[in-house]
């Protein structure tokens, strides 16, 4: 028997026997191409779910801005204290989301993480509605305080599971249709909160600020559907885990907070490239307004419509550049190409009285091609253990940028004029612009590796997984 | 060494906005014994400018009403080079003493003359709130006129000082609703002997040839306005014909570092089409509606087309002006009128800060142009230009490294060197 039993033993040894390699049946709706890991059509599906996650937090970020008039009437308060609702998200962020990050990497994992930092979203936002319910501003800053916890860090883990789904397939399309989202949040919370809030009115509460309070929950319900779809990837990306056998964390991979010093200095360049990128559009666009009014001569209505080209045009363009990053690849290019645009767009608003429609066109479109190009590339850069402290740190130094910029913008308009404003927002954009080219040619001396095409890449991935399969087989 | 280069420009930059400069002789109520001189009042300031081969001669008052200032840029002989100028002529009830009371002596040869009258106020209430004064008729909202006959004013040397000439407004009587007061209205000339840019917004440049006036309104009762709105009706004078024509040109510019979102400015031109030896006017549309002026506190200021004096009876303000004792043929002397108003819609109106202050500046020559400033040259430069060597060098480093590291043929299909 032995002898024929050791017949029977493979000599090279088993690779596809066992509960080592049987695949996981999958049955009944679990076997449909939309539930299957393997499928394309799934991974889809989840995008979608993947989309809605930080939704809520886009729509009532931008609550008071759609509700500033009504919110210093019936709360009674000064246009700054107003301004400390945006000023209570910002400030803590500056460096709350690197420890969201790292939490997200070292101790929750995404799928806990994206968890809980929307409950923490919800709940601000529910205290935040609390607030004005009773009149306490004091709740509600502390609601947008701990939105804000919440909010960047979502982000962050939204950032990581785009990365763990799609990286080396549809990554900077996602990361496009994630910008789109966000941008259609905050327009579809600009138009229909007023006319909540005048309905709300109708139902004849005794205080304004109570209607407020019970419009600002209304808000909290978006929350709550963001939440939902938290829990709905947190079961399908376990499932899929499961499925696909993704490798999970090894105690030799365990992250320390350490690690960040050792981060390659590409990783520092492209925060560089964020920072430098970011500052010169959002603060542009937050004192664009009397801009166009005095230099144009535009009425405020008009002047509104062309300062908010820019986000509706990256709503439209950014998953078609993503799209099409995604099929030529070569990022830091794109990145470069984004930046040059950007740059000449605000030489024309600023040294020329071309009509702004095509420099802020133009801006929404470099705008969508930058923000579709850079953040895959960290995915290239760090490991997928670290990606959710890399995220962090890009997120805090982005916040830190803008909320520093904001203050200085403001005072170098008030001192010397919109000219020298679009001057420093060229010096700005010149920085990341000279980072970007950094990033090439360090990148370039050490192999190309950011800057592959799209071929190259698909070429490389199967010369890998042909490695594996070797290795298991000599295993 | 970048800083070494940007204050080598801004050095530079120094050094070119020298101009001329004058020698300046004030002096008060010429003609009189005394300087208090209450025949003379509200008082006449006369002041020499010298430069090297002509004189700038101001003479400022606001005597018989409406307020004045007038030039005559004159050549500049060896002695006797003082205009005759006598000011109890001038207050005199007399046409005749009146017309003889500013001559110039033998020698002295006028090359040019211009000034600036202010003649009336108009106070209208705007229930559109769409600060256009063009837009209402004289039935379809409440006016009030002011006309500047009807003001007392303070005596001129209370407050003035060699370089400064300020005239203020009385409280006044029962004839003008007892609406003003002390100071309620205030009318201040800078006089300069060199060239630089005004420390106070909207930051003018100035040279010797100019003046800029400070034109305040503060604390008036403007009644059961709902949303008061002032229009100044200014007329500007030149010693040319009559038939000669004025002209306003406003020029855009992508410029605002000196007056922050202010793109424009305007030039009203005594004689257009030869502006070098002729007078202007120039202002930035903004006033402010404090006293501490910022941005903030910025608004809108407008004019309304030119208008022929005669068409909107403003001739008889000029003859009671003493623009009637240099000009006594002044029906024949080439003037033009038109209506600053001040303010933008949905600011508030005069009515919600009771202040308004506006700058402008009268002079001779060509108007002075504001320039971009180098530090904006040097910012872009340095900004463009190092990427632009980064990737030229950066480029050709890559380019060389290519070359020199290619080692025969590699096979794509087994290459893996790239593979992490």
């Amino acid at each position: 028997m032995t002898d024929s039993q050791s017949e029977k033993k493979p000599l090279l040894g088993a690779v596809n026997e066992g509960d080592d390699g049987e695949e996981e049946v999958l049955e009944g709706c679990g076997g449909t191409m939309a539930c299957n890991p393997h499928r394309p059509l799934h991974r889809y599906l989840v995008l979608a779910i993947m989309c809605f996650l930080s939704f809520g937090s886009y729509f009532c970020y931008d609550n008071p801005a759609a509700l500033q008039d009504t919110m210093i009437k019936a709360l009674d308060i000064s246009e700054s204290t107003f301004m400390g609702f945006y000023s209570w998200y910002s400030w803590p962020n500056v460096i709350l989301c690197f420890f969201g990050g790292f939490l997200i990497d070292r101790v929750f994992g995404v799928r806990m993480g994206a968890i809980i930092f929307s409950l923490f979203v919800t709940a601000g936002q529910v205290l935040f509605a609390a607030g004005a319910l009773v009149n306490h501003v004091w709740l509600m800053n502390l609601g947008r305080f701990v939105f804000g916890i919440g909010g960047e860090s979502l982000c962050v883990a939204q950032n990581t599971y785009a990365v763990k789904w799609f990286q080396g397939k549809e990554l900077n399309m996602v990361f496009g249709l994630q910008l789109s989202f966000s941008r259609v949040g905050s327009t579809v919370n600009m138009n229909i909160m007023q006319p909540i809030y005048q309905w709300i009115t109708g139902f004849g509460f005794k205080n304004d600020y109570t209607d407020l309070g019970v419009v600002l929950m209304i808000g909290a319900i978006m929350c709550v559907f963001s939440l939902f779809c938290a829990l709905a990837l947190s079961f399908f990306d376990k499932r899929a885990d499961r499925i696909l056998k993704r490798a999970a964390v090894t105690s030799d991979e365990q992250i320390r907070i350490t690690d960040v010093k050792d981060f390659p200095l590409t990783f520092w360049l492209l925060s560089i490239i964020c920072v430098g990128y970011y500052v010169a559009v959002f603060p542009f666009i937050g004192l664009g307004l009397v801009f166009f009014e005095m230099k144009w001569g535009f009425e405020p209505n008009l002047a509104n419509n062309v300062n908010s080209l820019v986000y509706i045009i990256s709503a439209v363009a950014s998953p078609v550049f993503g799209f099409l990053i995604d099929r030529t690849g070569r990022n830091v290019f794109w990145v470069i190409l984004g930046t040059v645009c950007t740059i000449g767009c605000h030489a024309l608003l600023a040294f020329t009285f071309l009509n702004p429609y095509v420099a802020m066109s133009c801006m929404g479109l470099a705008y969508s091609i930058l923000a579709s190009a850079l953040w895959p590339i960290a995915s290239q850069i760090v490991r997928n253990s670290q990606l959710g402290t890399a995220y962090g740190i890009m997120q805090a130094i982005q916040n830190l940028g803008l909320a520093v910029i904001a203050i200085v913008a403001g005072a170098i308009v008030d001192s010397s004029g919109y000219l020298i404003l679009e001057v420093f927002f060229l010096a700005c954009l010149c920085v990341a612009l000279i980072a970007a080219v950094m990033l090439y040619l360090v990148d370039a001396s050490r192999g190309g590796k950011l800057n592959r095409s799209a071929k190259e890449r698909r070429r490389l991935a199967a010369l890998k997984e042909e490695e594996e399969e070797e290795k298991k087989l000599l295993d | 060494m970048l800083v070494k280069v940007f204050t080598l420009l801004l050095s530079f930059s120094y050094v070119i906005s020298d101009g001329q400069v004058r020698q300046m002789v004030t002096s008060y109520n010429p003609g009189c014994q005394t300087q208090k001189c209450p025949e003379c009042s509200p008082g006449v300031v006369y002041v020499q400018a010298k430069g090297d081969n002509d004189i700038l001669h101001y003479v400022v008052s606001a005597l018989g009403g409406p307020p004045t200032a007038l030039v005559i840029k004159t050549n500049r002989p060896k002695e006797r080079y003082q205009l005759n100028i006598n000011c109890k002529m001038m207050a005199s009830k007399n046409d005749t003493e009146r017309k003889a009371a500013i001559t110039l002596p033998s020698g002295l040869k006028e090359i040019y003359s211009y000034g600036v009258v202010f003649s009336r106020l108009f106070q209208y209430n705007d229930t559109a709130d769409k600060a256009d004064i063009t837009a209402y008729n004289i039935n379809s909202t409440k006016w009030r006129v002011y006309d500047f006959t009807e003001f007392e004013w303070q005596d001129i040397t209370t407050w003035s000082s060699n370089n400064l000439i300020v005239m203020k407004v009385k409280t006044s009587g029962e004839v003008m609703d007892a609406a003003f007061y002390n100071e309620s209205l205030v009318l201040q000339f800078h006089m300069f002997d060199h060239s630089d840019r005004s420390k106070e917004l909207p930051h003018l440049l100035y040279d010797a040839d100019s003046t800029q006036f400070d034109f305040t309104l503060q604390d008036i009762d403007t009644g059961n306005y709902s949303s008061a709105r002032w229009g100044l009706e200014t007329v500007l004078l030149g010693s040319d014909k009559k038939t000669a024509g004025m002209h306003i040109e406003t020029k855009k510019s992508i410029d605002d570092e000196y007056t922050p979102g202010v793109f424009e400015m305007s030039n009203w031109l005594t004689r257009p089409g030869n502006e070098a030896n002729g007078g202007y006017l120039q202002w930035k549309p903004v006033c402010y509606l404090k006293p501490g002026r910022a941005r903030s506190v910025a608004t809108k200021v407008d004019y309304t087309n030119l208008a022929s004096t005669s068409d909107v009876n403003v001739d008889t303000f000029l003859q009671s002006s003493i623009m009637y004792s240099y000009f006594p043929d002044i029906m024949n002397v080439s003037r033009s009128a038109t209506n600053f108003t001040f303010g933008l819609e949905s600011d508030g109106g005069f009515t919600k800060t009771n202040f308004t202050s506006w700058t402008a500046q009268l002079g001779f020559g060509a108007p002075p142009e504001d320039k971009v400033s180098s530090l904006v040259v040097g910012v872009i430069s340095a900004g463009l230009g190092l990427p632009v060597i980064l990737i030229m060098f950066g480029g050709l480093f890559v380019i060389i490294k290519k070359k020199t590291s290619k080692e025969g043929y590699t096979d794509l299909d087994t290459d893996r060197s790239n593979i992490q």
